[in-house]
């Protein structure tokens, strides 16, 4: 499949007789990534299809106004963010449960070796990560596994760069704690 | 495993642990999953569009119709209290009059209730009784009267 640049992906999509096309080349070249940075986040893989189709309808819809302020992939990136932290905000309220319910459920299923296919450290790893605050989750997955640089991270989660430092930095280090002590 | 995932280079050495897991994604994906979602999705999208689209049309062309069935509605809805609120003032109004000869100072109960049982006589008999012997009837038609 030919690569296209954000910028010509752009340009194609603001023409009326190529905006399929554009949309089509878009979600093809990111939704790999975008359904991980997801998954990650919900873990489930139902939860993370529905969420990232909601993110593409989202872009459809207003990819027209997109002002080019940051890059396509940051401008996405948050959408996903954005629609990942509602999904699970919502689940709560729908279900009225409290937080550690919804990771019970979820460590549950990275038990599941239909769901999980990852060795013994790496279920202990994702058990670990599910456990973090919010924020501190967050970033550790956008620097742990996107490898996102903290500059671009800050652009995203419109939080200083040494916030982001010192956020990453518990994280590793709770994180370390569980994997030894479990 | 990757071995050249990015952890800062002094946490390193100090997450030994940490290290070992390395960053790769180890969930499971359904097979052919990405190969038909952008279809799933271009379809969404559009759906939305023509439904948006529609919606307007539709509203726009009825709006007058619209207007009307509204008014309508909320004419059928309070219709029921103003009409019990209408009725319940001519009953409230009796009910006023009534209270009134009751509690007024020129009417006594005591001398009303009398005066609506005196279908009696002065003696207290029954009207009835008084009838049968005013007019000399045979007791006894009735006693043997099948």
């Amino acid at each position: 499949m030919e690569h296209y640049e954000d910028i010509d992906l752009l340009k194609m999509f603001h023409q009326e007789e190529t905006r399929r096309q554009a949309f089509n080349l878009l979600v093809i070249k990111y939704q790999k990534k975008i359904y991980w940075i997801i998954r990650r986040l919900l873990i489930d893989h139902e939860d993370t299809n529905d969420t990232l189709q909601n993110v593409f309808v989202k872009i459809w819809m207003n990819l027209e106004n997109f002002e080019g302020k940051s890059s396509l992939f940051t401008w996405i990136y948050r959408i996903a963010i954005n629609e990942s932290v509602t999904f699970l905000n919502k689940k709560r309220r729908v279900f009225f449960l409290p937080m550690q319910s919804i990771e019970n459920d979820l460590v549950e299923k990275i038990e599941d070796d239909n769901f999980f296919n990852g060795n013994e450290i790496q279920k202990k790893l994702q058990k670990a990560i599910l456990i973090l605050p919010k924020k501190q989750k967050l970033v550790f997955n956008m620097k742990y596994f996107d490898d996102l640089k903290y500059e671009e991270m800050a652009e995203i989660l419109n939080v200083s760069v040494g916030t982001l430092k010192s956020t990453y930095h518990i994280a590793v280090k709770k994180i370390e704690e569980y994997l030894k002590t479990n | 495993m990757k071995t050249d995932f990015q952890i800062e280079d002094n946490l390193n050495e100090t997450f030994s642990e940490l290290s070992k897991a390395g960053n790769e994604n180890c969930f499971v994906v359904p097979k052919g999953y990405f190969d038909t979602l952008p279809e799933k999705i271009m379809g969404r999208c559009t759906k939305k569009k023509i439904r948006k689209v529609f919606v307007k049309k539709h509203i726009y062309k009825f709006k007058y119709v619209y207007s009307f069935a509204a008014c309508l509605f909320v004419f059928i809805l309070l219709y029921p209290f103003a009409h019990n609120y209408f009725n319940k003032t001519e009953t409230q109004q009796t009910n006023y009059v009534d209270e009134y000869l009751l509690s007024s100072d020129g009417v006594d109960e005591t001398a009303l209730t009398e005066a609506l049982s005196e279908d009696t006589n002065q003696n207290g008999t029954d009207v009835k009784e008084d009838y049968i012997l005013d007019n000399d009837v045979d007791n006894n038609e009735f006693i043997n009267e099948k």
